[in-house]
C-alpha cells in the first residue's frame, strides 16, 4: 500500500493504518530507536508509542511523509527514554554521539530560536557534497554507529570518523560566521 | 533547545536523502564460469584429519507433502552441488506463503536454506527477471527481487541464480562473518514494459522471513595454523569452515609480506579422491582489510563420508607493494605499474568534467574480478583527502561472439562507474571507470590483479 493511501486510513480512522504503516517502516523506527537507546525493549516500547501518537495526532495532521513523520516521533521518543536511562550509565555510544553534538552546537542553541537555527542547519547541509550529507543526517539524527556507517559506505571507520569530524568542524565554523 | 533536538530541524528533503538512501554491496571475487583443473602433479600441500562426518543439524519434521517437494526442488537445483546435497538431506526451512498483487502477479516463497554463511531464499514467481526477458513487448511483466530494508550491519554478497524448474529461482545471500539477520524483508518487484521501451513499476509482493537461528550456528571449524612460503611471501592457512552450504578455507598474509596476496590456486580434496570445487554462482572469496586475500570458498563436504580433507595449491596471484599502485595521468594517457597484458584503449575528459577510462584486460580462466580501483589522492578538493572508491568489473566473452553487450554495472552515488562489455570470439575484457571531477595529478589507481602464476616446486606442510 502507497504511503498517501495509509495517511488516507487514518483520516477514516481505520485502524488498518497501524497495520500498514508497521508492515512499511517497523525496522526503520526500530533501527532508529535502538540506535538511540541502546536497548531492544525501549526500542520497542518506542516504537509503539509511535503508532499510538500517529493515530492520535493524523488527523489532523497529513504529513507529506508518513516515513519521515513517524520516524521524527520515534526519535523524539527514544531521546527522551535515553535522557531517562543516561544517568544509570546505558548507550555509551549515544554518549559519544551527543558530545559530538555538543562541541557543535556550542552555546549557539541558545542564541538562537529555532526558526532561526533550522534556517542555519539546513544551509549549511546544503552546501554539503551528498555523501558527507548522508553521513552528518546518519549519525546525528538517526544515531547511526561509527561501525555501521563505516560498513554501509564501504569505508574504514577511521575515515568516517575523520570525514565527520571535518563537518563538524566546518559547521561550528559556519555557525560562528552568522553569529 | 539541546543540539540533539536542533537536529530534529533538519528539513524533509534531507531526511529523504538519507532515510531513503541504499549503497549496494561490493561483491567480493566472484566468478562465473568454470575454472581449469588441478595440475595432476601437485603434491598434497595440506592435510585437514577429522574424525567422522559432522551431520548433527537441527532435526527438523517434515510432512510427506514436504519431504516430495524437497526432493522435487533438490533435482532442480543441478548448479551447485552443496546446495542440492542440502536439499535432499531436508537441510531446509519450510516456508511455503504465497501471494497475489492487485494486477494479478503470483509469488510463493517455498523454503530458505540457512547456515551461518548463507541464506537461500527459494521462490517462484510467474514472469521473467528483469533484465533477462530479452526487450519486453508493451505490457510484459519482469520481476527483481530483493531485500527492502538492508537488515543491518551485515557484509553480504547477493545475487538470484535460476533453477533448473520454469519459474523458480535461489534469491542467494552469503555473509562474511558467520552472523546472519533473525529477520528479512524480502520483496519481488514486479516492472511493466512501456511503449518507450522503458519499464516502470507496477506492483510488489512482500515476505517478512525469519531464519531459524538454530540453522545459523551450523558450523565445523577446523583449526590448521600451517605456514607455507611462495615467492618469499609467507602464507599462513589458519583454518577450514565447512556448512553446510559451502566450505571457507581462511588464510592470512604475513605482515612481513611485500607482496599483496590477489589470489591463490587451491584445490580440496578429500580421502576418497573426491574434489570440492571452488563456489561458480556466488562468491569465491573474499579480501581482509589489508587487500590481501583473506578466504577461499568452495563446495562443501558436510553430508560427505570424509574422513580427511587436502589443500593443494598449484599456482599464486601475487602484486609487489611497489606495484600495487600507479599514477593516473590523462595528460600522459598513461597509468603507471601496469600489469602485464593490460593497457589503456582510451583516455577521454567528458563535457561534465568526469574522467572515461577504458582499458583492455587479457582473457583470464573464468573468473570475473575488478582489476583496478581507483582513489583521490589530492590534497584540495573539499579539504577532504579521503578515499572514495569506485567499483568496477569485468566480463568474459566466449567464442563465436561477434557483438557487444552488457553483462553487468554498478551504480555509486547516482553514476554508472563500471560496465563490462564482451567483445569478439576470442576471449576478452574491456573495464571502464569514469572519475567525476577529474583533476590532473589528484588520482592513482590499486592493482587488483596479477597473472596466475603455476609453482614450479611444491611445498609440503602436513598437519594431523
Amino acid at each position: 500500500m502507497e504511503e498517501q493511501q495509509v495517511i488516507e486510513l487514518f483520516w477514516q480512522r481505520d485502524k488498518q493504518a497501524i497495520r500498514e504503516t508497521e508492515h512499511l517502516y517497523a525496522p526503520l523506527l526500530q533501527k532508529i530507536a535502538k540506535n538511540i537507546t541502546f536497548s531492544v525493549e525501549d526500542a520497542e516500547e518506542c516504537v509503539n508509542d509511535t503508532y499510538f501518537r500517529l493515530w492520535n495526532s493524523i488527523p489532523p495532521e497529513r504529513p507529506m511523509s508518513l516515513r519521515n513523520y513517524a520516524a521524527r516521533i520515534t526519535r523524539n521518543l527514544a531521546i527522551d527514554m535515553y535522557r531517562k536511562n543516561h544517568s544509570k550509565g546505558r548507550g555509551c555510544e549515544m554518549a559519544y554521539i551527543a558530545e559530538e553534538i555538543d562541541s557543535m552546537f556550542g552555546k549557539a542553541d541558545s542564541r538562537y530560536d529555532s526558526l532561526e537555527l533550522k534556517e542555519i542547519i539546513n544551509t549549511f547541509l546544503g552546501k554539503l557534497d551528498e555523501k558527507n550529507r548522508i553521513l552528518f543526517v546518519r549519525r546525528y539524527w538517526m544515531a547511526e554507529s561509527i561501525c555501521e556507517l563505516a560498513g554501509q559506505f564501504h569505508m574504514k571507520e577511521s575515515a568516517v570518523k575523520m570525514r565527520l569530524s571535518r563537518t563538524r568542524e566546518k559547521f561550528r565554523k559556519y555557525l560562528e560566521c552568522e553569529m | 533547545m539541546s543540539g540533539f533536538e536542533a537536529m530534529d530541524l533538519v528539513e524533509e528533503k534531507y531526511l529523504n536523502e538519507a532515510l531513503g538512501k541504499k549503497y549496494r554491496r561490493k561483491p567480493a571475487v566472484v566468478y562465473w564460469g568454470i575454472r581449469g583443473g588441478v595440475a595432476a602433479a601437485a603434491a598434497a600441500v595440506f592435510v585437514i584429519i577429522f574424525a567422522g562426518v559432522v551431520n548433527c543439524f537441527p532435526a527438523t519434521a517434515y510432512a510427506v507433502s514436504r519431504i516430495s517437494f524437497l526432493g522435487d526442488l533438490a533435482r532442480a537445483v543441478t548448479l551447485d552441488e552443496s546446495m542440492r546435497v542440502c536439499l535432499e538431506k531436508e537441510y531446509a526451512q519450510y516456508v511455503g506463503e504465497k501471494r497475489r498483487t492487485a494486477d494479478g502477479d503470483e509469488s510463493e516463497v517455498c523454503c530458505m536454506v540457512v547456515d551461518a554463511s548463507r541464506v537461500s531464499i527459494f521462490f517462484r514467481t510467474d514472469v521473467p527477471e528483469r533484465g533477462k526477458a530479452g526487450g519486453g513487448e508493451d505490457g510484459q511483466k519482469v520481476f527483481e527481487a530483493g531485500i527492502q530494508e538492508e537488515p543491518g550491519s551485515y557484509e553480504y554478497t547477493s545475487m538470484v541464480i535460476n533453477t533448473d524448474a520454469e519459474n523458480l529461482y535461489e534469491y542467494r545471500m552469503d555473509f562474511m562473518d558467520k552472523k546472519i539477520p533473525e529477520m528479512l524483508k524480502f520483496r519481488i518487484n514486479y516492472y511493466e514494459a512501456g511503449k518507450d521501451g522503458g519499464e516502470k513499476m507496477a506492483s510488489h509482493s512482500d515476505y517478512t522471513l525469519y531464519p531459524d537461528m538454530k540453522y545459523a550456528r551450523v558450523v565445523k571449524t577446523y583449526k590448521v595454523n600451517k605456514s607455507f612460503y611462495v615467492e618469499g611471501q609467507k602464507i599462513r592457512i589458519e583454518s577450514l569452515e565447512i556448512y553446510p552450504t559451502q566450505a571457507k578455507l581462511l588464510l592470512q598474509s604475513d605482515k612481513g609480506n611485500t607482496a599483496r596476496l590477489n589470489d591463490i590456486s587451491v584445490s580440496l580434496y578429500d580421502d576418497k579422491g573426491r574434489e570440492y570445487k571452488q563456489n561458480r554462482n556466488g562468491t569465491v572469496g573474499s579480501y581482509g582489510e589489508d587487500g590481501n586475500l583473506a578466504a577461499k570458498w568452495y563446495e562443501s563436504s558436510y553430508f560427505t563420508d570424509t574422513d580427511s580433507i587436502t589443500a593443494v595449491i598449484d599456482g599464486v596471484e601475487m602484486i609487489p607493494e611497489g606495484k600495487r599502485y600507479g599514477k593516473i595521468s590523462y595528460k600522459d594517457k598513461r597509468i603507471d605499474n601496469m600489469p602485464d597484458g593490460v593497457s589503456v584503449k582510451k583516455m577521454a575528459l567528458e563535457k561534465d568534467g568526469r574522467l572515461k577510462i577504458e582499458l583492455n584486460v587479457p582473457a583470464a580462466d573464468g573468473k570475473w574480478v575488478y582489476i583496478m580501483r581507483w582513489e583521490y589522492i589530492g590534497k584540495e578538493k573539499a579539504g577532504d583527502p579521503d578515499v572514495d572508491l569506485v567499483v568496477s568489473g569485468r566480463g568474459i566473452s566466449s567464442d563465436g561472439e561477434k557483438e557487444g553487450h552488457v553483462l553487468s554495472e554498478d551504480e555509486t552515488n547516482g553514476v554508472i562507474t563500471g560496465r563490462e562489455l564482451s567483445i569478439g570470439k576470442n576471449p576478452s575484457f574491456e573495464e571502464t571507470h569514469y572519475i567525476p571531477d577529474y583533476t590532473e595529478g589528484d588520482y592513482q589507481s590499486e592493482w587488483l590483479y596479477a597473472p596466475m602464476k603455476k609453482l614450479e616446486k611444491p611445498v609440503t606442510v602436513k598437519i594431523k
